[in-house]
């Protein structure tokens, strides 16, 4: 390719998208508006996601480890290695029971003298292991493991809610894989149809090109840098009006909820998958919404 | 050298274009192709184009063994000929300059090349003052005259006129004829196709005439075309 060709293609493809402008402007609204709702539903179940780890960070299992079990810093340490070996235990703690009697106390407020005389001997408490885990999905059966070892008393666990958490987390992650197939779909077959439309429009200068003897290469490369031009474009817009709508709609819309405050992603975190997401739908819907309309033109 | 070796066209919906047609065209040759509508001269445009292949026979076009070659070669076929269409075929939103460059910009000449031969070739069909002007602005003549040059500006081994005159009137196409054949004079076969018996008789040259598929004479001079023969 040389120099005057190269530029011929970057002119022309220019043209081709100011001469069908309707068409080019059509195809970016359309690309634009799908990248919105992928993109929001993205950032929607990035957010959840967020919500959830940090309901699942919450969510510990509370080892109460048997009185006769050894008090003293040794032990204490090969207790928590014992705990922190099995496999999926992100963190544990050890807590006294001077600790726990004191935080017990303390959470009980201004009634904190019901506690009055239970203190040093009479302290009721036992020591404990605070364990955090990584995957709640193992949550049972880690928690079936602990409750089992020879040191450990009983355990306190929250079953119930765990496997609420993970029948949620499984249904948002299927809502959203088939919101995202479905509108990949419907906006390949619009963009798609919208670039025929425009190929139809200009199929008597494809046609005089094959007459002249073009090779079919040449004819393709302005029509696909069209789509790639018209998937640049989209991404540009789409990013900007995605981060609008996340700071000025959706963030506030979700510090309604006071409880979700600290969950909220902020937008710089998210922004480069985002862009990623958007570069790789506008270029892959360009190029082959483009591909496959030229097809049927080049057959003369 | 055109080579046409007892070709038949048969379409599928069962129409026999062609019924064993033989013919040579030598380098720098000027021919008439006449007959009546239906009698074939299109299907021997696309056969040579390779828009259509043909049943069976042999073709051989300016080196290309049409039967045999790569539809990867067909842009290069098409390269060696000049085709002057009936409905001239120019792209509306280019200017005259712009249609005939773009030839020359499709088989990847440099813009130097282009800059120089373009006026040139405007030049020969005398429409150099025309250059800026979008063929909606032009007559049917000088929008053929536009067809030409874009024919003309890749410097062909043939060109191929498809109806010169069906679409203009008779000074025109007497302007258009002595045009193509000033171009035979620089050496190019010119291939004229028409149903225009008075045309062909203007000229003593060689005439093949074709009629339900199949050539009934190729002689050198008038031709009488007679409905009983």
């Amino acid at each position: 390719m040389n120099a005057g060709s190269f530029f011929y293609f970057i002119k022309s493809s220019f043209k081709g998208m100011y001469k069908n402008a309707l068409m080019t402007i059509a195809s970016v609204f359309v690309l634009v508006a799908c990248m919105l709702i992928i993109g929001s539903v993205y950032l929607a179940s990035e957010n959840v996601l967020s919500f959830m780890d940090k309901l699942e960070d919450q969510n510990e299992i509370v080892a109460f480890i048997d009185d006769a079990y050894g008090d003293d810093s040794l032990s204490r340490e090969q207790l928590c290695a014992k705990v922190e070996a099995i496999s999926g235990v992100s963190s544990v703690e050890y807590v006294t029971k001077e600790q726990a009697f004191a935080e017990y106390r303390e959470s009980l407020g201004a009634n904190k003298d019901y506690l009055d005389g239970y203190e040093g001997e009479n302290n009721p408490l036992r020591n404990e292991l605070r364990i955090t885990i990584d995957d709640i999905n193992q949550f049972k059966s880690i928690s079936e493991t602990i409750s089992q070892m020879e040191e450990i008393a009983n355990i306190r666990d929250s079953q119930e809610i765990v496997d609420m958490l993970i029948s949620v987390r499984k249904t948002l992650n299927m809502i959203g894989f088939w919101i995202l197939v479905l509108l990949a779909v419907v906006s390949l077959f619009i963009i798609s149809n919208t670039v025929k439309l425009a190929m139809h429009s200009r199929r008597n200068e494809i046609n005089i090109m094959k007459y002249v003897g073009a090779t079919n290469g040449f004819i393709r490369f302005p029509f696909l840098l069209e789509g790639v031009l018209i998937g640049i474009v989209s991404t540009i817009i789409a990013v900007a009006l995605q981060w609008c709508i996340y700071v000025y709609a959706l963030v506030p819309a979700i510090s309604q909820l006071t409880f979700l405050m600290d969950c909220i992603v902020p937008f710089n975190s998210v922004f480069g998958s985002l862009v990623m997401i958007f570069i790789v739908i506008g270029l892959a819907v360009g190029i082959f919404g483009s591909a496959l309309s030229i097809r049927k033109y080049l057959k003369v | 050298m055109i080579l046409f070796d007892d070709v038949y066209k048969n379409y599928p919906n069962g129409t026999n274009a062609l019924n064993g047609v033989s013919f040579e065209i030598a380098d720098g040759e000027f021919v008439f192709i006449i007959g009546p509508s239906g009698a074939g001269k299109s299907t021997i445009i696309k056969l040579l184009l390779r828009e259509e292949r043909h049943s069976s026979g042999k073709i051989i076009v300016n080196d290309f063994n049409v039967n045999k070659m790569k539809d990867r070669k067909i842009p290069m076929l098409r390269r060696s000929m000049g085709v002057v269409f009936q409905d001239f075929r120019l792209i509306e939103t280019m200017t005259v300059y712009e249609n005939v460059a773009f030839a020359m910009r499709v088989i990847g000449c440099s813009n130097k090349t282009i800059r120089r031969r373009v006026p040139y070739v405007l030049g020969i069909v005398g429409l150099g003052h025309k250059s800026k002007n979008y063929p909606k602005e032009l007559s049917g003549g000088e929008q053929q005259r536009v067809a030409l040059a874009r024919a003309l500006v890749n410097n062909p081994k043939t060109i191929i006129a498809d109806e010169p005159t069906g679409n203009v009137d008779p000074a025109l196409a007497r302007e258009i004829m002595e045009l193509l054949i000033e171009i035979n004079k620089m050496g190019t076969t010119v291939i004229v196709i028409t149903h225009d018996q008075k045309l062909v008789n203007e000229f003593n040259k060689r005439v093949i005439a074709l009629r339900s598929g199949q050539i009934i004479s190729d002689t050198t001079g008038g031709y009488e075309y007679n409905e009983r023969r």
